[in-house]
């Protein structure tokens, strides 16, 4: 999506415009259910949590007064983050938040030998990034999975373009490790 | 796996997508939901508190609607009235020629129409000569010696005596009217004295004619005699007074005269700085009269307690 057509979609969204809201959904809905179900391995709490980003999405636009978001898409991701961190604090999943990331692979990965084979590569590789660490496996998301630049994606992490690189790196790296 | 194909690899993971038949029924029940809220904050007053909320909006959006006009209309007419002040305040120094100039002249056409007394426009006419007075040395004091700095002096010579003509027919109408007074208040005085007179003769006449009384009647005479002469003296002293500040007053009349022809003779003789001294002296005479004026009559109170 260029940025222009974000913006109008931004800016329809802004003026209560529900043809814009059908536009973003339609633009981010895989994405977001994408970034919330490779960081709680779950697909039916995904797919509520996508339902309830855009729902606070919509209000957090028609409610605050201040733009302090200049893209849609980092303010989705934003929002996104956010609400995963309070999945997990309100089902006080906290503490086994990795452990239960890392049982989900473990299942769906059994489910997945089960089957005659490993269909593809791009399967054994969704499961390994399941058993990769929070942090790296969010990053890698962002960048390779959903193209963001290293701006867009510092912005959302509220970190340094630097740091985002060397974090690319680290979770490259440590993933190349996990498939070896 | 190499870094390239691991990249691939991961790229290939934009396969994973919720099915096409949960995004729609989805999209559905958002807007559902996102219309539920516009209706809800799109509700009137009418349905939460009935008549009342209803009357209540409809007030209060009438008030704005009534008082945004209003406000309009105030701040229209502070910001004309301002301009206009500053814009008098601004002409006060100024002499012909300037831009402002008019406005100065209108000014004090006003301020004579608006004077309630021939004592306070004369005072305002002493100022506006004695203005066209100072103009003329503005415009002399420029160097410049042009034909239109002769016709702006002719100018305001015309003007200064067009406001000397008037401030003499305002003295003479003063003077006038201060005749008039005392001269009615002499007649009185003549009328009242002719009845005690009459009162008299008439008393005595009563007296002659019942002897049997007499003691009486002169009792009564006298006691009327010397309760008119009671009654009449504040009005002759009034009257006498009266006449005497009539005097007093054309006295000053005369000096003031005097003064203003001595003022024109400056002024025709070109010492305008003079003329001007002269002008101010008489509004300063008038001025002090004023004063005593409003002291006799301060005065008057204490000074009556005859009718006690």
């Amino acid at each position: 999506m260029g940025k222009i057509s974000d913006k109008i979609i931004f800016y329809g969204l802004k003026n209560k415009d529900k043809e814009a809201f059908i536009k973003a959904y339609d633009e981010y809905a895989d994405k977001i259910y994408r970034f919330v179900y490779f960081k709680i391995g779950n697909e039916e709490d995904a797919k509520d949590l996508t339902s309830a980003i855009f729902l606070k999405t919509w209000n957090h636009i028609n409610n605050s007064r201040l733009a302090d978001e200049k893209t849609l898409k980092a303010l989705f991701y934003k929002i996104a983050r956010n609400s995963v961190i309070d999945y997990y604090r309100s089902s006080r999943r906290e503490e086994c938040m990795e452990k239960e990331i890392l049982s989900n692979a473990i299942d769906e990965k059994n489910d997945l030998l089960n089957q005659a084979s490993v269909s593809s590569d791009w399967e054994s590789v969704k499961i390994k990034m399941l058993e990769l660490k929070d942090e790296y496996r969010e990053i890698l998301l962002l960048k390779y999975i959903e193209e963001l630049s290293i701006g867009e994606i510092a912005k959302i992490l509220d970190k340094s373009k630097g740091n985002v690189r060397v974090l690319i790196f680290r979770a490259l790296k440590a993933l190349k490790e996990l498939m070896n | 796996m190499e870094e390239k194909e691991l990249i691939k690899q991961l790229r290939y993971l934009k396969r994973i997508k919720p099915d096409d038949y949960w995004k729609k029924s989805n999209r559905e029940v958002l807007l559902s939901q996102i219309t539920g809220s516009f209706s809800v904050s799109a509700r009137p007053d009418f349905n939460i508190s009935g008549w009342y909320g209803g009357f209540k909006n409809l007030f209060i959006k009438g008030r704005a609607i009534i008082a945004q006009p209003i406000l309009v209309f105030c701040l229209a007419i502070a910001f004309i009235l301002s301009g206009g002040i500053l814009s008098i305040n601004a002409a006060r120094n100024t002499k012909p020629g300037d831009s402002l100039y008019i406005a100065k002249i209108i000014n004090e056409k006003a301020k004579i129409n608006l004077a309630f007394n021939e004592e306070k426009k004369t005072k305002l006419g002493l100022e506006f000569a004695a203005n066209r007075a100072k103009e003329i040395t503005q415009v002399l004091s420029g160097a410049n010696d042009s034909a239109e700095n002769l016709q702006k002096v002719e100018e305001l010579s015309n003007n200064f005596k067009e406001e000397m003509g008037g401030v003499k027919s305002r003295l003479q109408k003063i003077n006038t009217a201060r005749r008039i007074i005392p001269q009615k208040a002499v007649l009185n005085n003549k009328e009242s004295e002719n009845k005690i007179a009459s009162g008299k003769e008439a008393e005595i006449f009563g007296a002659n004619l019942i002897k049997e009384n007499k003691s009486v009647d002169i009792f009564i005479t006298k006691s009327t005699t010397t309760a008119e002469s009671a009654t009449s003296s504040p009005a002759a002293a009034t009257s006498s007074g009266a006449v005497k500040d009539a005097d007093s007053e054309n006295i000053k009349l005369v000096d003031l005269t005097k003064i203003i022809e001595e003022a024109e003779g400056l002024f025709n003789k070109k010492d305008y700085r003079g003329a001007i001294d002269k002008l101010e002296e008489v509004h300063s005479l008038i001025e002090n009269k004023d004063g005593e004026v409003k002291d006799e009559n301060e005065a008057a109170p204490s000074s009556s307690p005859v009718k006690n």
